[in-house]
């Protein structure tokens, strides 16, 4: 009998122990557990309600519900506006979810602003959302700095979004190429130095202003090729058909050197730019969707 | 060891045979091939694509887990096969592990055939080889073994459908207590009610911990401390559990 009591005591106890084990467990995992970002905002407490509900489904959940969110954006055309609401929904269901962000921001700018005024400025406000909660995805900075360039004719914006795009990891070659080169063209070339110029002087953050510089360096060496490319027509006749022939005939010491690795190119109106031929390493392969 | 061994091989060759183990799988199957006209309404966008697939997965595991977990064991003793075991040199804790390992057996078996059509169907998306994926898999697989070994200890004291009832119960609540905790912090519960609630959260089965989903989708590797820690929180409670299945099956008249 005692030793059928003191057995029964032991079990207890390793039970007791075992159960103290996976408080501990429990508490250390809690400590050391990475989050993802969670639900916020207007919608906070309903999507609260749907991610108790769904067993843990919640990317599973916010994509369905995406799926029958997306059509909505026709409504706006007809001065219905549930698609705001109901993206802001699905958004505070699964934040990490990048693309209804990119689609909102290309989208609702499209639609009429005598239909729907605030296109532009929701687009902007789900994009700066979408680029602080969602997985990186480069089309949403990509097409805000559409919305600001074509939308709000706003160039010092569109150039920052356009750089952001650039830097994003999985950003396709036709993208990172034209954000790198955004605004290169020899008649708009010293509007956008002027830009960059005036963000390097005015940020207090060095990353920013790093590639400010890089960018002005890129601008700079653009005009320094074309003006020698003008020299060399004073002195030859005719534009030289490559950087290198400036170098050879001695109105340059050498080619500059491209911050982000671009080939320089002269065109037949004496005009320079880069080689859309020779791709710097890093963008040369179609990164991988 | 030798005996479990038996009665694992015996379980999975049982189980493996049931019309409704494959009735289920085929339905999983038909369901991750669905997903590739789902991926097509969501515009083929991956992140999409994956959590329909590995939510099929889950979904599909956990009904073969219930079905499994809830029948077999119970099986076994209403139709008097365990006097048949029983008879021969088997302890009765030997017939519940081996039952647990036979039925995790027959878990993998599933979840390695939809695993494969998962992976399939990431790479036909062109999403490359999704070893993240695999392991969310592999953590919904520790989580199907813990309800497997919740169910198993149920079916020791309870008929076939409450044991489906509470599984079910069990389930659900392992999957809400987290965002019950954090909703009851955020509205700002206090007292005995905050106390109830965190006693809740610590002891029930937290099942959030082997969602490793939502990382996979998003493409983060989860962190090492998380894994080792969420392996052992499922081996110490499938430990408490088929110990108390042993401990009541032992003392239960048959």
């Amino acid at each position: 009998m005692a030793i059928t009591r003191s057995s029964q005591f032991s079990k207890v106890v390793i039970f007791v122990l075992l159960f103290l084990l996976v408080i501990l467990l429990q508490y250390e995992y809690d400590v050391t557990k990475m989050t993802l970002p969670a639900s916020s905002g207007a919608s906070g407490v309903s999507s609260l309600m749907v991610r108790m509900a769904d067993l843990g489904f919640h990317p599973a959940v916010g994509s369905f519900l995406w799926a029958t969110t997306m059509p909505e954006i026709l409504d706006l055309f007809r001065d219905k506006t549930e698609y705001l609401s109901d993206v802001a929904f699905v958004n505070a269901v699964d934040p990490k979810m990048s693309y209804p962000y990119a689609f909102s921001v290309l989208t609702l700018p499209a639609v009429p602003s005598n239909v729907f005024p605030d296109g532009l400025k929701d687009a902007i406000a789900i994009g700066n959302q979408g680029l602080q909660s969602a997985d990186p995805d480069w089309r949403i900075a990509y097409y805000m700095a559409m919305d600001y360039y074509l939308g709000l004719n706003d160039k010092k914006d569109a150039l920052l979004y356009f750089d952001i795009a650039a830097r994003t990891p999985g950003v396709p070659q036709f993208a990172e190429r034209f954000s790198l080169n955004f605004g290169i063209g020899s008649n708009e070339r010293e509007t956008t130095k002027e830009l960059w110029t005036t963000i390097r002087d005015s940020t207090n953050d060095e990353f920013t202003k790093e590639r400010a510089q890089m960018y002005i360096d890129h601008l700079d060496d653009l005009d320094t090729i074309q003006a020698a490319a003008v020299q060399y027509k004073q002195q030859y006749g005719a534009y030289p058909t490559s950087p290198s022939e400036l170098v050879t005939k001695g109105i340059l010491p050498a080619i500059p050197q491209d911050p982000f690795g671009f080939t320089f190119v002269i065109n037949k109106d004496g005009t320079s730019g880069i080689d859309l031929t020779k791709l710097p390493q890093s963008i040369s392969t179609e990164p991988a969707q | 060891m030798r005996n479990i061994f038996v009665i694992a091989k015996n379980t999975l060759k049982l189980e493996v045979r049931d019309k409704i183990l494959y009735g289920i799988i085929i339905f999983g199957l038909l369901y991750i091939f669905f997903t590739l006209f789902l991926s097509d309404l969501v515009l083929q966008e991956l992140p999409m694509v994956k959590s329909f697939g590995l939510t099929g997965i889950f979904f599909f595991n956990a009904i073969i887990a219930l079905f499994l977990g809830t029948t077999s064991f119970f099986k076994d003793v209403d139709r008097k096969v365990v006097y048949f075991i029983l008879s021969k040199p088997v302890s009765r804790a030997q017939f519940v592990l081996g039952k647990f390992f036979g039925l995790c057996l027959v878990l993998l078996f599933a979840s390695v055939i939809l695993s494969v059509a998962y992976i399939g169907l990431i790479l036909y998306e062109h999403g490359g080889f999704d070893a993240l994926g695999l392991l969310a898999i592999a953590m919904q697989f520790l989580e199907m073994a813990l309800f497997l070994a919740f169910a198993i200890f149920v079916s020791t004291f309870s008929s076939s459908l409450l044991s489906i009832v509470y599984t079910s119960g069990v389930f659900f609540l392992g999957h809400v207590v987290s965002t019950l905790l954090a909703a009851a912090k955020q509205i700002g519960l206090g007292g005995i009610k905050l106390m109830l609630v965190e006693i809740l959260y610590y002891i029930f089965p937290n099942l959030e911990k082997f969602d490793a989903r939502d990382l996979a989708i998003h493409a983060v590797a989860m962190p090492f401390t998380s894994f080792a820690l969420a392996v052992a929180y499922a081996g110490v409670y499938i430990i408490i559990l088929l110990s108390a299945a042993i401990w009541i099956f032992d003392k239960k008249e048959i």
